[in-house]
């Protein structure tokens, strides 16, 4: 169930941004997801509660951190015991190199509103607007449909990132107030979506098919394409069938694995997920199933 | 580009175009002459000395160089003794780490010459001779003009001459018609009103002689005559294109050979396009484009161009210039915005709207009224008020506010203002102990006032300077009130016992700052408050007082070719931004070091609104550094270009672009330390280089490689 909370943990707002829907916009990602995708590129942001990344390469182990913990969390070299520590972020407000980094603060609807409004030109300029990532960014829902109506009665358009693994009563309480929906599809199979998400797929696509009966114009579809998850014709065929059975959407946009989490995931002290980003042809083969749909 | 032209442009990057200076024997008798005529006498005699310059892919001629014998133009100011005197001793030297001495610029009034020839300024020196009745100096000074113009119609008709002497002897009946329209044309200017489009750009070519620093609003002057020819098929869009890059070669060799080293240098000529018309529509037209477009098929680094932007400019436009800008490897083309410069012109000069828009970009980036002057560019450093408020430790520990704070401040900066003030008046004093008799004709008023422009005679003149070390200025007073007052961080006394020592024990303290500072370029009201009552202070100092003679003041942050941020950095002490003692200021306006860390957009709302009253409306400059990414992608370069017209609507004045190749990439991460300001995109975004993760810059590498 979505959780109720007024405010929501924001790890990070990023402002000129060229890719989370048109034109420029300034996204807002809020942390905690319900999936756990092997590639995730922003693993920092699985976890609802703030997190302490560490860059290893960059400490000088000078043990200002252990000093400064609170909670006698992190030891004299810098290693950090995760059962005490509070990711109360002093160790890298005071660390000299930044090798450690908080993530993760409370914001409540007004506040992120002001981070976004001072844009306003840039969107109306290109026709962009507030993007809400995350993160599952409708696990907050509370947030959320509070923060887009604030974006609405002060006239900025926005987009909604989602992976649609919520209960279909979340996208109604936000459908008055979300002029696009970025709706991530993973793939089609139920089991390869259980083997890279860990969770089924049956609600998201459920959800998604609703959509597209009422809001099939205002849905850009977002599938990554993922190095032995879903990097093959098969896997995206079925995807391609789906929506040739249930409606077509505004665009679909396939997306390469890229390697930008691959570095965060070593942060964050996990193992992590690595692969080599798709190539150019066989992007465009895939590309190409989606030919009659666009 | 056809064949003639890109071999004149070869030509000329080899100093070919111009003629061997032929040395003068002046008579001893002129040592009988007062000073002023027997240096106006001399200059005369050496013009007419000079060979005309008729190389056989020549269309364009009447031009020469100066050899510093006699008292030249104003710009290169060869021959000019106490100007030369006092850049020995103030140019690129700091006088109390406050002032130095920097050069001039100015823009020929050339539309006039075109319009009315000389035998217009005849008409106007002798109705001015009439008005100055009995003032003898005023007429001595107005007979040199005489003298000057006189020689200048001599130098049309030797012109015309030597073309039909080389027309005789060419076999080539191709070649012999074209010297024949030649003469042609100089038997009619710059003598004579110009009547075709040819002949304005001949006249405009050889007045660049004698002021070769600005062609003004070219394609506001040129315009009827272009129009004209071509509506009568006098001229095709070719010809006129080889006009305008035989022009462009002939300014590139004036400014290219005569200055030297600074050859490698893209600035140093430079005008502008577009831009409010008297009548308020923006006159960008067909010219305007030719004028860009003959640019870009010439492998020369000069001229510049700035387009003007307004906000009738259609955005089509501008993205057209902007396109222009993304694959001119010469980086030529820089923007400017109407809006907040004619309105600061209006409020601060004084100025008509009809005289305000009539501007034109100059040298490096400094605006120019046409037919006016840029007096002074006296470069000051803005950083040693700050020094001096730190040097006030008692009054500032017992400050309870930030505004008391601000208040100590402003005393300080008043104080070096007024002495930098004094300073400029000092080096323009003695620089006006010159008399230009050559380039003052072409300034307005100089010839009704009787007076040289060196001497205050240009009716639009602007003095100022360039102040470096702004944005440390603003960075460190808004330290002060956040981490002194609002934080409560650490106290006044322990932040000046750490700038005392440089930082040294103290790299705590500083980290915090670095990381934790609203500083300037994120768009944080903090910053940006600080930084409007940092330039509403500039401006209510400012605003009442004149130079020495009586002209208005504006300011910019333009650095030029000398490295003054450099010189006033070195010998200024740590300041509370985290600078260390002796570090360089950085350079325009803007932010840099990874201290924006709010991406491109929170930047450019900064800079636009910093400056409410227009004070920094002289030589204003801002860099920005884009990753490629931003504007190969078609896509994303349509944002880019609609992200800068944003700027421009909310008030920024000034951008200039740069993009990121694969090998700097390589390089700042070698030397991080040298590439703080380097911004790149990152998935969407964009990120300071040296900060990313190092997979992640291996990735961007990657990527930069990909796009190019």
């Amino acid at each position: 169930m979505p959780q109720r909370c007024e405010n929501a943990m924001v790890f990070d707002i990023q402002r000129a941004s060229y890719v989370d829907g048109p034109g420029l916009r300034t996204t807002v990602f809020l942390k905690g997801c319900n999936l756990r995708c092997r590639w995730c590129h922003n693993p920092e942001s699985q976890d609802e509660r703030p997190v302490l990344l560490r860059y290893p390469t960059r400490c000088t182990h000078c043990g200002v951190c252990a000093a400064h913990c609170p909670a006698h969390a992190v030891s004299a070299d810098g290693a950090t015991n995760p059962a005490l520590c509070t990711a109360c972020g002093k160790c890298a407000l005071y660390c000299l190199n930044d090798a450690r980094k908080l993530c993760g603060r409370l914001m409540s609807a007004e506040e992120a509103l002001a981070a976004v409004l001072p844009d306003r030109p840039y969107y109306d300029a290109t026709g962009g607007g507030v993007t809400v990532s995350g993160g599952e960014c409708m696990l907050h829902i509370d947030f959320l449909e509070a923060f887009l109506r604030l974006c609405h009665e002060n006239g900025l358009r926005t987009a909604v990132d989602t992976a649609g693994n919520v209960p279909f009563s979340a996208f109604e309480r936000i459908l008055p107030h979300a002029d696009l929906f970025l709706y991530d599809v993973k793939c089609v199979t139920e089991e390869t979506h259980i083997a890279g998400t860990g969770a089924s797929n049956r609600l998201i696509l459920d959800n998604l098919r609703r959509l597209l009966k009422t809001r099939a114009d205002s849905i850009i579809i977002r599938v990554p394409v993922v190095p032995g998850f879903n990097d093959n014709e098969e896997e995206i065929g079925k995807i391609a069938a789906f929506f040739r059975a249930h409606g077509r959407p505004a665009k679909i946009e396939l997306l390469p694995y890229h390697r930008l989490g691959e570095n965060k995931n070593a942060a964050l002290g996990r193992e992590g997920f690595t692969a080599e980003p798709p190539s150019k042809e066989l992007m465009a083969r895939l590309n190409a199933l989606f030919d009659d749909l666009r | 580009m056809n064949e003639r032209i890109a071999r004149l442009a070869t030509y000329a990057q080899g100093h070919e175009i111009y003629p061997e200076i032929v040395k003068v024997d002046y008579d001893r008798c002129d040592l009988f002459l007062t000073e002023l005529k027997r240096d106006t006498k001399h200059l005369c005699e050496y013009m007419l000395a000079q060979p005309v310059s008729l190389l056989p892919d020549m269309r364009l001629t009447g031009f020469f160089h100066f050899d510093g014998s006699v008292p030249s133009d104003l710009f290169h100011r060869t021959g000019h003794r106490h100007f030369n005197e006092i850049c020995s001793q103030f140019y690129n030297k700091p006088l109390e780490n406050l002032a130095t001495f920097e050069w001039q610029h100015s823009t020929g009034d050339f539309r006039y010459a075109i319009e009315h020839g000389m035998e217009g300024y005849l008409e106007r020196i002798a109705a001015s001779k009439r008005a100055h009745e009995g003032d003898e100096r005023a007429l001595e000074f107005l007979d040199c003009e005489e003298m000057v113009v006189r020689a200048i119609i001599a130098l049309g008709e030797k012109n015309a001459a030597a073309c039909r002497e080389k027309a005789a002897l060419t076999d080539d009946p191709a070649y012999k018609r074209d010297l024949l329209i030649m003469a042609e044309t100089f038997d009619q200017v710059p003598a004579h009103p110009a009547k075709t489009f040819r002949q304005a750009v001949q006249c405009l070519s050889m007045c660049f002689t004698f002021l070769p620093d600005c062609i003004g609003t070219i394609d506001r002057y040129l315009y009827p005559y272009y129009r004209a020819d071509l509506d009568a098929g006098r001229l095709t869009i070719d010809e006129a294109r080889s006009l305008i890059q035989e022009l462009y070669i002939d300014i590139y060799a004036h400014t290219g050979t005569n200055a030297g080293n600074r050859a490698d240098f893209s600035a140093e000529s430079h005008f502008a396009i577009g831009g409010y018309l008297p009548d308020r529509t923006d006159g960008f037209n067909d010219l305007s484009r030719l004028l860009i477009d003959a640019l870009m098929e010439l492998p020369l680094n000069k001229p510049q161009i700035s387009l003007r932007w307004t906000k009738k400019l259609p955005f089509e436009t501008l993205k057209y210039v902007l396109d222009c800008e993304r694959h001119d490897a010469l980086k030529r083309i820089a923007i400017v915005n109407d809006e907040p410069r004619i309105k600061s012109f209006m409020d601060n000069l004084g100025l008509s709207f009809e005289d305000a828009c009539g501007y034109t970009m100059v040298g490096c980036n400094e605006p120019s009224l046409v037919g006016g002057i840029w007096l002074g560019g006296c470069t000051t450093n803005i950083a040693r008020s700050l020094s001096r408020l730190l040097e006030r430790r008692g009054e500032l520990i017992a400050c309870k506010t930030f505004d008391e704070v601000y208040a100590l401040y402003e005393q300080c900066l008043d104080a070096d203002l007024e002495r930098a003030l004094e300073i400029n008046n000092a080096f323009n004093e003695y620089r006006s102990r010159d008399t230009n008799t050559l380039s003052s004709i072409f300034l307005d008023g100089c010839i009704e006032s009787a007076k040289s422009a060196t001497q205050g005679g240009a009716r639009l003149a602007v003095s100022g300077a360039n102040i470096m070390g702004m944005t440390c200025v603003i960075d460190s007073l808004t330290v002060i009130a956040q981490f002194v007052f609002e934080e409560r961080a650490f106290t006044m006394e322990e932040l000046l016992d750490a700038l005392d020592a440089n930082w040294e024990g103290r790299d705590f303290m500083r980290a915090l700052i670095l990381k934790r500072a609203k500083f300037f370029g994120n768009n944080d009201p903090l910053s940006d408050g600080i930084a409007r009552r940092f330039t509403n202070s500039l401006h209510a100092f400012l605003a009442p007082r004149r130079n020495l003679f009586g002209n208005h003041l504006l300011l910019g942050c333009l650095a030029g070719y000398n490295p003054h941020y450099v010189y006033f950095g070195n010998l200024t002490g740590a300041t509370p931004d985290g600078r260390f003692d002796g570090d360089p200021f950085m350079v325009g306006a803007g932010q840099t070091a990874g201290k924006d860390r709010e991406g491109l957009t929170a930047l450019l709302n900064s800079v636009a609104q910093m400056d409410e009253s227009g004070i920094l409306c002289g030589p204003f400059v801002c860099n920005l550094m884009l990753d490629e990414a931003l504007i190969r992608n078609d896509d994303h370069f349509d944002k880019t270009a609609h992200m800068l017209e944003t700027y421009f609507r909310m008030g920024g004045l000034h951008v200039q672009l740069n993009y990121v190749s694969r090998e700097e990439l390589l390089a700042a991460r070698e030397h991080p330390e040298q590439y703080g300001h380097l911004r790149v995109r990152v998935s969407g975004f964009s990120g300071t280089f040296t900060l990313l993760e190092e997979s992640i810059q291996d990735d961007i590498m990657r990527r930069t490689h990909q796009s190019d």
